[in-house]
């Protein structure tokens, strides 16, 4: 059969997935703290027919060879961790970190998640947490009384207690940094985890080794760029168009030999 | 009159290399740093029945041979520090587990032990030994000098990127994963004093669509000539033998 249409099959496959993830981009462009993905593509293995440098009947050696490729294949989806713009809420618990670092929360299952999405919230003890309960690690818990909440750019959390003027310190959120962000598992729910790639969490305070500050009173806005993901759009779908050409002209030149015999 | 058929037949198989040529480089129309392979078509020269040199009517088309373009692609920005283009000639280094390979493609990132690699967890290579980032503020100068700079303290040079040109056409061998190595016999490429490189952007492939879909439809009308010839000499050759007998 003719290799072709393998080949641009494996074209139209990649561009299915480019556009894929163009749609999930898209789809959280109003997402708090939403970093969006781009996939790399590679080519897959050649085959050399005649390698570069073969006497040629001519009894010259030729100086370019043979070689045919198999296609194309995703390499990876890589997500680009860059800042994302600011949205002022005025609401005291949404917090925003302008660098490095992720916020530190606990899962139901005990295990620690990382975010970027800093749109907190209390739960019924007054504990920090975000919008799907997972508590703020370490844990914040904000009193009863309290009138006022102020978070400082180092994640220092301060209280102002009713009939009391003078703030009082009810901790200090930490953020985490990985050695490789893009490596982190997605997990949905603005959530990140850790992988083997990413490396472990270190933690520290906002603001100290190369960590970002904090700003309360916003949140971090996805930072999908509306313009880039429709020109990539446009690549995906017209690069799957060219591959079904490839196909249909494969297809018609499969017609044509198996017409050879009449 | 056979000799005619084996020419079509032979025409057609190198056609259909083409398309197949032209499929893959179509396919990775999005493959970041791809060089198309540009296809041609070779004359095998004399047919081996001439003794005598003459030029033969009767030779054949070889499977034909392909050469990369080595045309540059457009740099598209990407914002993102550890993509890097190579503007001009050049290829990045990298250390697979089989010796060095070579690449254009520059979307690497951050492996845990902190060096510079490719999607594949390939090794970037300086010209002392693999690139190790800096923790953070990675900054990579035109010269393709890697330095850390985290904006309080003067800018530290971590390490300089190995930029390599071939020694000529022919002389890097396509592996797939968008390397390269070099062609045996063809000599190791030498470093690139000077290159450009271009920190936050990505070279997108080489191949012109417009080019790709025209040259598609002459591939497929030429696989049509050679098939409407092979018709032709069938129905001679059947002429041949069948009506010039019932005289």
């Amino acid at each position: 059969m003719i290799r072709a249409l393998f080949t641009a099959a494996t074209g139209m496959t990649a561009q299915q997935l480019s556009i894929d993830t163009v749609a999930n981009n898209l789809a959280n462009v109003n997402t708090t703290g939403f970093k969006r993905s781009r996939v790399d593509f590679q080519d897959l293995l050649y085959q050399t027919h005649r390698m570069p440098g073969t006497p040629t009947a001519q009894g010259a050696d030729a100086p370019t060879g043979t070689q045919v490729g198999g296609g194309t294949r995703p390499s990876s989806t890589q997500r680009i961790f860059t800042q994302g713009d600011f949205q002022r809420t005025d609401n005291p618990l949404d917090l925003v970190i302008e660098g490095d670092g992720f916020f530190q929360v606990l899962r139901g299952d005990g295990s620690t998640a990382y975010t970027r999405a800093g749109s907190f919230r209390k739960d019924g003890n007054g504990r920090l947490v975000n919008p799907d309960g997972f508590a703020l690690q370490p844990e914040i818990t904000i009193p009863n009384q309290a009138i006022d909440v102020q978070v400082g750019t180092d994640g220092v959390v301060s209280v102002t207690l009713a009939g009391n003027n003078t703030p009082q310190q009810v901790g200090t959120i930490e953020l985490a940094r990985f050695v490789n962000p893009a490596g982190l598992n997605s997990i949905g729910r603005n959530l990140y985890l850790p992988t083997a790639a990413s490396g472990t969490a270190l933690t520290g305070a906002p603001g100290s080794q190369g960590f970002g500050t904090l700003s309360q009173g916003y949140v971090e806005m996805s930072n999908v760029k509306v313009v880039e993901e429709m020109v990539n759009l446009i690549i995906g779908q017209r690069a799957y168009e060219a591959g079904s050409k490839a196909v249909q002209s494969a297809d018609e030149m499969l017609q044509l030999a198996n017409n050879l015999r009449r | 009159m056979i000799s005619g058929l084996y020419t079509a037949a032979s025409g057609m198989a190198a056609f259909q290399t083409k398309l197949d040529v032209l499929a893959n480089n179509l396919a990775n129309v999005d493959t970041p740093g791809f060089k198309a392979d540009l296809f041609t078509l070779v004359p095998s020269g004399t047919s081996p029945l001439d003794t005598d040199g003459a030029a033969s009517p009767t030779g054949s088309v070889e499977p034909g041979q392909t050469a990369l373009d080595l045309s540059p692609g457009v740099l598209k920005h990407t914002g993102n520090p550890l993509d890097l283009a190579i503007a001009g000639p050049g290829l990045f280094a990298v250390e697979t587990g089989q010796g060095v390979a070579y690449t254009r493609a520059g979307n690497f990132s951050r492996s845990v032990e902190g060096f510079l690699v490719t999607p594949e967890g390939f090794r970037v290579l300086g010209t002392n030994g693999p690139i190790r980032l800096p923790e953070q503020g990675v900054s990579v100068d035109a010269r393709g000098q890697v330095s850390a700079s985290t904006g309080t303290e003067a800018a530290r040079t971590e390490g300089q990127l190995r930029i390599v040109v071939g020694p000529a056409l022919g002389s890097l061998t396509k592996v797939g994963a968008n390397l390269y190595v070099p062609t045996d016999g063809a000599g190791a490429p030498r470093d690139l004093a000077e290159p450009t490189i271009v920190q936050g952007a990505l070279e997108a492939s080489n191949v012109n669509v417009v080019r790709s879909m025209v040259e598609m439809l002459a591939t497929m009308r030429s696989f049509e000539a050679y098939q409407k010839t092979i018709q032709a000499i069938d129905q001679t050759a059947g002429q041949a033998a069948g009506d010039l007998g019932r005289a």
